[in-house]
């Protein structure tokens, strides 16, 4: 018989750095889930990738089996990353904290493809340039 | 196991998310549970500082984000794997090896019956990281033999080096967790006479000579640490190394084969792979 999906989480966790420290301990914990397979599993498929925080999708089932999926990192921290700014501007339509060339943007656009809802790398970059202008970092050229 | 935890929960739109977490990234978090249009941050609480909930919602709303406050609580550390722990079956390595939690340990008499109760520790055998390792281990040590288990978890593969014949084993971890649990397993399998166990980090351990190492880590610890692994073990020695992905074993073996190690074996399980090294014969 197939073992069927009783539910999914999502947490944001570290590259290479997960423990059984809250969230990953109590969220595997409170599902009877062996949370420090997933610790193993994620520090060694994440760990090329340091400094990041990284969305997870875990799928558990109903034999305490799990699967997850690593998503993009989040466009505000690669864009973070890629202008080298601290964090974004607090009053982002009149303190500019950085800037962020379309070479860059298409970069990430590249990166998050996968996980927004674009058909096209062009509505990607726009939708990251949106990210950008929020945090206060003007898009050059 | 005095570590606590602060937990802070924040309500916000899924599709604000992203920008939020520009902001939380620059403060020392560890991770954050997403729920529906809720997130549970969490910090460790000596990182943790009074203002922070005030100063982290404040920055939200600047940047425009619809952030309500929606609770702050500490955590005690416990065993978050408590209940996994208590369902666990044994595992049958091969003819010889088993490892099984202590109140299934009758049911077995394998040569090699491991008893091993797991507390928020890693190596139990449910993972092939494990199981390749003591398959690895149960060619490579001989009888009188001295080896080193790095990061030894619950102390599967030191126990086991024990019941192979070596006459001393150094266990060691950096997690409190595993220690305690280490130790409880050694005397389970009464080798506490022949596995010493440490709280010590990686790069502040001093590795005694032996005849063998075993690393079930990462390719980010692995890497690093290689060559100090190469000092330690003697000359024609062996080096075990797992918690490898498959995709990332000629990067791992690069640092042994530029210090003269050969590959004497690999073993591939799904997506993981463990290797085998020889050190060379004359030190380079």
């Amino acid at each position: 018989m197939a073992k069927k999906v009783m539910g999914t989480f999502k947490l944001q966790l570290k590259a290479g750095e997960a423990t059984m420290a809250p969230p990953v301990g109590p969220a595997f914990g409170q599902r009877g889930l062996p949370g420090m397979e997933f610790v193993k599993q994620f520090n060694a498929k994440s760990a090329k990738q340091p400094g990041m925080i990284l969305p997870v999708l875990v799928t558990f089932f109903s034999d305490k089996s799990f699967t997850f999926e690593i998503k993009s990192p989040p466009a505000s921290i690669l864009l973070i990353k890629a202008t080298g700014v601290a964090k974004g501007s607090a009053q982002s339509n009149r303190d500019k904290v950085g800037k962020v060339t379309r070479a860059q943007l298409a970069e990430i656009a590249k990166i998050k493809m996968q996980d927004l809802n674009c058909h096209t790398e062009e509505s990607a970059v726009k939708m990251i340039a949106g990210t950008a202008r929020s945090m206060g970092i003007t898009v050059d050229g | 196991m005095a570590t606590r935890y602060v937990l802070l929960t924040l309500s916000l739109p899924e599709e604000e998310m992203d920008l939020a977490l520009g902001v939380l990234s620059g403060y020392p978090l560890i991770g954050i549970e997403q729920g529906t249009d809720e997130f549970t941050i969490c910090f460790e609480q000596n990182d943790w500082q009074a203002d922070y909930a005030e100063t982290i919602v404040a920055e939200m709303i600047d940047m425009g984000l619809s952030v309500v406050f929606a609770g702050l609580k500490t955590e005690e550390d416990q065993n978050w794997n408590a209940e996994w722990e208590a369902s666990i079956d044994p595992v049958i390595v091969n003819d010889r090896i088993v490892i099984v939690p202590e109140w299934r340990a009758a049911e077995f008499d394998h040569p090699l019956t491991l008893i091993i109760t797991p507390k928020m520790s890693f190596g139990t055998g449910h993972h092939a990281t494990t199981r390749m390792m003591c398959i690895l281990m149960e060619k490579h040590v001989d009888v009188d033999d001295v080896w080193v288990d790095v990061g030894t978890g619950t102390g599967v593969l030191a126990i086991l080096a024990a019941k192979l014949g070596a006459t001393d084993v150094f266990a060691f971890d950096n997690n409190e967790w595993s220690i305690a649990n280490s130790i409880e397993n050694v005397t389970r399998n009464n080798v506490h006479n022949i596995v010493r166990v440490e709280h010590v980090e990686l790069q502040d351990v001093a590795l005694p000579s032996c005849n063998g190492l075993a690393a079930n880590l990462y390719r980010h610890l692995v890497i690093p640490f290689a060559s100090a692994f190469i000092r330690a073990v003697e000359p024609g020695g062996t080096i075990l190394v797992s918690g490898i992905l498959k995709y990332d074993k000629d990067d791992v073996s690069a640092p042994f084969l530029s210090h003269g190690c050969t590959i004497v074996e690999s073993l591939a399980e799904t997506e993981w792979c463990a290797i085998a090294f020889r050190t060379p014969e004359a030190s380079s």
